[in-house]
């Protein structure tokens, strides 16, 4: 009994794995969840987001594991994991969905100033070298 | 009996463990904190509610940047808050204060006002323009990387088919020529005016030349604008 007991609970487990890997590869939004982590200090919180490999012209959405990304954001600096000399993008969407011009460039940090009347919205970073980059984004927020 | 016992000395072999770990990870902490550099202590100018930007005094980059001028209170207070807030908030992402130690301010033509700002030794450009709808955009790199040409910022949906190029380039660099063909020979050249130039061009693949006044090639830049041709998902 202990043996078949087991042997079901296996099996659970390969089931449920096959079927999270397979939404992994169905449904990409849902790997980048929770890439997101935050810092308070005097009254500033700093979060950074990252991803490795991950693909060209794709935009990588701060996610925290609490769901709480609309946010208001301050400023919004994107990054590569090569000392800067992938041309990247920082990027903003407002809460109604109006995106401000990215600010993009090869240089060692990229950012975009958020003006207060944008507020709240989401942060995301987006390269285009020719293949998956690693890529991290840095926000602050009040 | 046995049992007991055997739990019991489980228990403390573990206590030992994580008592010798903190300890370990206190000693490591403080001599961190022993070899890194002392808090900066100059006046601070950010934006009340901002992380903390301290005047610093300027350094080797206003030496090959003749824009930068001393960080003073008066140059500091003269700032729009809005790009001090973006000097400072660097600052709360790298768990220690910035410090502002020169810096500029270019009026780049087409409504754009570039302030050039060596922070705790990066250069800065940061960009305001009437079209950005109160948005700072800008790029932050190194001595070097900035001599080289790679201090730079494009603005790929300003105006649609057109990305903006707004950059940074050292002393000694008069013009900036656009190698659209890949021949190695520019095909438009536009000015430099206080190490900032300005341009607007299409979203296609080019190389930026930094030309010196003889006309020589001092660095050459790769702009990927083509990524631009159509929007990222």
């Amino acid at each position: 009994m202990t043996g078949d007991l087991s042997q079901r609970l296996v099996a659970v487990a390969l089931a449920a794995a096959a079927f999270i890997s397979f939404l992994a590869f169905a449904m990409p939004d849902l790997a980048q969840a929770q890439n997101g982590t935050c810092t308070q200090s005097e009254g500033i919180w700093a979060c950074s987001y990252e991803a490795n490999s991950w693909p060209k012209e794709t935009k990588l959405w701060f996610e925290s594991a609490n769901g709480n990304n609309k946010r208001n954001w301050r400023v919004n600096y994107a990054y590569d994991g090569y000392g800067g000399s992938v041309y990247k993008c920082a990027g903003y969407k407002r809460e109604d969905g109006a995106f401000l011009s990215p600010a993009c460039g090869t240089a060692n940090g990229i950012f975009l100033g958020i003006p207060e009347n944008w507020r709240p919205g989401w942060v995301y970073v987006v390269h285009f070298a020719p293949g998956p980059r690693d890529i991290s984004g840095y926000a602050t927020h009040g | 009996m046995k049992l007991a016992k055997r739990r019991k000395s489980v228990a403390a072999v573990v206590v030992s463990l994580v008592a010798l770990t903190a300890v370990v990870v206190a000693v490591v902490n403080s001599s961190s904190a022993s070899e890194s550099d002392p808090p900066p202590t100059g006046r601070v100018v950010s934006p009340k509610g901002e992380p903390p930007l301290h005047l610093g005094e300027p350094g080797e980059a206003s030496s090959r940047f003749g824009v930068l001028r001393p960080a003073t209170p008066a140059a500091a207070e003269g700032l729009p808050s809005s790009v001090l807030s973006v000097l400072a908030n660097s600052g709360a992402l790298q768990s220690d204060a910035r410090t502002l130690n020169a810096v500029g301010t270019v009026e780049a033509g087409q409504g754009s006002e570039v302030t050039v700002a060596d922070t705790s030794g990066e250069l800065c450009l940061a960009v305001r323009n009437p079209e950005l709808h109160g948005a700072v955009p800008g790029a932050c790199s190194s001595l070097a990387k900035a001599e080289a040409g790679n201090g730079f910022v494009t603005l790929p949906e300003l105006e649609p088919g057109t990305v903006r190029v707004i950059g940074l380039v050292p002393d000694g660099i008069e013009r900036v020529g656009v190698d659209a063909n890949g021949d190695g020979t520019p095909d438009q050249t536009v000015p430099v005016s206080s190490n900032v130039y300005q341009l607007d061009l299409k979203p296609a693949n080019t190389t930026l030349l930094g030309l010196s006044k003889d006309g020589s090639v001092s660095f050459k830049v790769e702009l990927p604008l083509a990524a631009h041709s159509t929007p990222a998902s």
